[in-house]
């Protein structure tokens, strides 16, 4: 028995050996392997990935525009060589949308207009009906139930394909109401402002979505937004 | 046993508890849909001063040329005891032109005639008017308006007057082909419609009429721009003088009714 369970000092010794062995072998081979699967995954794992969401711009006289003073920006070229609007004369300020990425989708364009002080804060106290849009009635429809003096609000008739902008302008024209003239309210130091926005939903159950997000029924609006499906 | 079971059915539950709880995590997302939106805003600075440029005219629509004012004055002749009258257009435009007398019934028959001059039907407007029967053209003279005057026998006058007052005013404006019309204060008349006064004859001494009889038109103030004038022959009976007057003083001021 005793022989059986005591090892001699030389199998001791080979067995060390071995294990001393076994461990420069697998360490080497460690890292080899580290090296070629770091240079396997460098060339394999290198992959196109495209998140699927859809993108609208807001257009001013046909140029992208977003954020805070991007609207109305350019005096010259909006008054034509005016030093100021004259009321009763109407101006071009082409509002617009562009889908802005490949996905269709079903847009709406929300224009605010009122009047600011001289430092660019709202006035309420001056009447924002003064302001006068003309609108595109043809491509677009203004949602009457949510149109204000101060705010209107459009749906876009038709699908706006991938990277395409609207066939026409939902907002046209500015103009200052001659009446303004004899409008109760201080005019002599103040701004014309603009505030738009505009607002896309996808195409499938375009309907559905317009409802979830926005909370407005386009069927009552006479909008066909979910025809498409058919396609 | 028993309990074995109780502690299978609560790990039943508890597996079905979490599937339940997974699926309602998953419905958010699922009901989500793609929206995007982007905003932008600006101002441009406006400034409500007397100098602020008048809104341009639009130029299909000019402003129509204001009207000639008509004009219009009296000529008077006195031939004996009777008086001529013929009205000239001295304005730019084409008028329509009415007279009425004022004289006094006492002493005097006095009767109109010139077939160039007619009077409304009875009812018709304000009876005394003559009406020429014809719109004037600019510088043309209307034919004579002859006022015949027959002493009342046995009268003592050395004198009669008798004033003239007259209206015109621009016609109106009637289609091709249709009756030339004017509108005085006192409605429309047709000139073609007027009753003419009889012709004149020169050496006619005969009675004279009631005065009223050959004037049955109408009168009051002008609808438009009156000219006038008021003859007196010889000295005055003043009451005829003072509404002779009245009705001037009314056509120079129009809407105040004499």
């Amino acid at each position: 028995m005793s022989e059986v369970k005591s090892a001699s000092p030389r199998t001791v010794r080979m067995m060390v050996l071995a294990a001393a062995v076994l461990l420069v072998v697998g360490i080497a081979g460690v890292v080899q392997s580290t090296q070629a699967q770091l240079v396997f995954m460098s060339e394999n794992y290198v992959a196109e990935f495209a998140q699927t969401h859809i993108g609208v711009a807001l257009t001013e006289n046909d140029v992208v525009v977003e954020g805070d003073d991007a609207l109305l920006a350019d005096p010259e070229a909006l008054l034509g060589g005016d030093a100021q609007m004259i009321p009763g004369k109407a101006y071009a300020e082409r509002l617009s949308a562009v889908n802005t990425t490949d996905m269709g989708e079903y847009v709406r364009l929300t224009v605010r207009k009122y009047w600011a002080d001289a430092d660019g804060t709202k006035n309420p106290l001056l009447d924002p009906a003064l302001i006068q849009l003309t609108y595109d009635s043809e491509d677009w429809v203004l949602n009457p139930e949510e149109s204000t003096d101060e705010r209107l609000v459009f749906y876009y008739r038709h699908l706006l394909d991938a990277h395409e902008a609207a066939v026409a302008p939902a907002v046209k024209t500015i103009a200052i109401d001659p009446s303004v003239s004899t409008a109760t309210g201080d005019f002599s130091q103040c701004r014309v402002a603009l505030s738009a926005q505009v607002d896309s939903v996808q195409i499938n159950y375009a309907d559905d979505a317009a409802k979830s997000a926005w909370g407005v029924d386009v069927d009552a609006l006479g909008l066909e937004w979910d025809e498409v499906m058919a396609r | 046993m028993s309990m074995k079971r109780t502690f299978l059915k609560k790990r039943t539950a508890l597996a079905v508890l979490a599937v339940a709880l997974g699926l309602g995590v998953m419905v958010g997302p699922t009901l989500a849909y793609y929206t995007d939106t982007t905003e932008a805003n600006g101002s441009i600075p406006f400034s409500l001063t007397p100098e602020t440029p008048p809104p341009p005219v639009d130029p299909e629509e000019p402003e129509e040329p204001t009207p000639p004012p008509p004009g219009t004055e009296i000529q008077e002749k006195i031939e004996g005891t009777n008086k001529i009258i013929h009205v000239e257009n001295v304005g730019k435009t084409d008028v329509a032109v009415r007279v009425r007398a004022f004289y006094g019934t006492a002493n005097a028959t006095v009767e109109f005639a010139g077939e160039g001059w007619g009077t409304r039907a009875e009812g018709d407007g304000e009876e005394g008017w003559l009406y020429g029967r014809t719109v004037l053209k600019p510088d043309e003279v209307s034919d004579a308006l002859y006022i015949k005057v027959e002493p009342v026998k046995n009268a003592q006058v050395d004198s009669f007057d008798i004033a003239i007052v007259q209206q015109c005013v621009v016609p109106d404006e009637v289609a091709e082909g249709k009756p030339a019309a004017a509108t005085f204060a006192d409605g429309t008349v047709v000139l073609d419609k007027l009753t003419p006064l009889p012709a004149y004859e020169a050496d006619d001494q005969a009675e004279g009429e009631d005065p009223e009889a050959g004037a049955e038109g109408e009168g009051e103030e002008p609808a438009a721009r009156a000219a006038l004038a008021a003859a007196a022959a010889v000295e005055g009976l003043v009451p005829v003088a003072d509404e002779a007057a009245q009705l001037v003083n009314a056509t120079v001021n129009p809407g105040v009714r004499a």
